[in-house]
């Protein structure tokens, strides 16, 4: 899941599998919990998820295995949650910025550089002309509202 | 005027992530909330409980789990939801830098050791150490703190979980029905200890691999820099939140006076006098400076 360029499709893939779960619940907490779909959707999200245990493991709480899974299960869902904070803006808008300066500081660095040439393309950025412009405006404004 | 529009740059990028932020905080709570207490509906419809029973369970386990991933706790991976306080904390540091090393090479803390443990598990709940991992300055002290958030956050959980099957069994009991056993208590110990250990060690793992470093080195600003920030405030019509923000926080000690006295032979040692209340601390006097 850190694997650069892999892991945010690992992450991908890992949320997808675990919604389809959710969504499999949740058609159950509507629609009743006789549904053969939704318990298949269900049954295939426990194969592929990580929560399958051995035997062993359901009996004995401290063993390795169940260290190892519960430390992967916290590792996962920490990751899965902050992509879905970092990768929302960009489901919804289709743009990458917020996604990308959320990405430390090269990504940062990034998008402030692309935005200053923005600036410099709207003629918004604070030069001499546009900040007397802005005062000039200003002072119309105060005259207008005496 | 380049640095000026540095930190325009900046900050229309810190106003991006805030407002793409707004949705993805409450989506990736649900997320979480929803995968946490998905299991609990399994679990009271195979120990014989009706489909809205199981339902009704779900949703209240639901609840709960959402209102305790609301706090600090839970936050600790969004740290960019506070980078508006931390930008307004650190501005309203560098605007009294001088008088604060000046102060702080004097000062002597009066506070036991009950007192530092409350304050640093107060700054885990709180976030605050969301400041240093954002700063690009992330030591072991952050990754612990996170560590023993996200430690705490697994056992609560598990209690939560426990608590709300209980609770479900007493509403049984009121209707005159027998509880179910969903496994609730049980090994409670050996539980607990588990996803303590699995909390610690990958909130650990979680803190280290992942970079937070999104914000400007916010905690070398310095008062020129901070000054150009709070003309944006300004500018902005945020002076009124940049105020609140400085009034929660902590600038100054608490518990000594702005009043000096010389101590040693040569009378060289500065030290200060404790404070009588609140309003003679240099904690109110630093942020009158600033407020005022």
């Amino acid at each position: 899941m850190f694997i650069p360029y892999v892991g945010p499709y690992v992450i991908a893939a890992s949320v997808l599998t675990q919604l389809a779960g959710l969504g499999a619940t949740f058609g159950k907490i509507i629609a009743g919990s006789d549904s053969p779909t939704l318990n298949n959707i269900q049954g295939w999200v426990k194969s592929v998820g990580r929560n399958a245990k051995t035997e062993y493991a359901t009996k004995n709480t401290w063993c390795l295995e169940n260290f190892i899974d519960m430390v992967g299960d916290t590792v996962g869902q920490l990751a899965e949650q902050r992509w879905i904070f970092k990768a929302t803006p960009f489901l919804t808008t289709g743009s990458t910025q917020a996604f990308r300066a959320m990405g430390g500081k090269k990504g940062r660095a990034a998008v402030e550089a692309e935005i200053l040439k923005e600036m410099d393309k709207t003629g918004s950025k604070v030069t001499m002309e546009n900040v007397m412009k802005s005062m000039e405006s200003g002072v119309s404004m105060k005259n207008e509202l005496q | 005027m380049g640095e000026l529009n540095k930190i325009l740059a900046a900050n229309r990028v810190d106003d991006l992530i805030k407002s793409a932020t707004g949705l993805g905080s409450p989506l990736s709570k649900l997320y979480m909330t929803g995968i946490t207490v998905q299991d609990s509906y399994e679990e009271a419809k195979a120990a014989g409980a009706s489909d809205i029973e199981a339902a009704f369970l779900t949703l209240g386990y639901a609840g709960a789990e959402y209102a305790l991933l609301s706090t600090g706790l839970g936050e600790w991976i969004m740290p960019e939801l506070h980078a508006e306080r931390l930008k307004h904390t650190a501005v309203g540091n560098a605007l009294v830098k001088g008088i604060l090393e000046e102060t702080k090479k004097n000062a002597t803390s009066n506070k036991d050791l009950a007192s530092k443990l409350i304050k640093a598990g107060s700054d885990i709940f709180h976030n605050r150490y969301a400041a240093k991992a954002m700063s690009g300055t992330k030591g072991l002290d952050v990754i612990a703190a996170h560590a023993l958030g996200e430690s705490f956050e697994e056992v609560s959980e598990e209690v939560l979980a426990d608590v709300s099957k209980s609770m479900f069994n007493a509403s049984r009991w009121l209707r005159g029905e027998d509880g179910l056993n969903m496994g609730q208590w049980d090994n409670m110990l050996d539980r607990y200890g588990m996803s303590a250990l699995g909390g610690l060690f990958g909130g650990a793992i979680n803190s280290a691999a992942t970079d937070f470093s999104v914000a400007r080195n916010l905690s070398k600003m310095d008062r020129t820099q901070a000054l150009q920030e709070l003309t944006y405030i300004i500018n902005e019509g945020k002076e009124g939140e940049f105020l609140k923000n400085i009034e929660k926080m902590q600038l100054g000690s608490k518990d000594l006076s702005e009043r000096r006295v010389l101590e040693g032979d040569n009378k060289d040692q500065v030290l200060y006098e404790e404070a009588k209340d609140e309003r003679d601390s240099q904690d109110f006097q630093l942020k009158r400076l600033i407020t005022s």
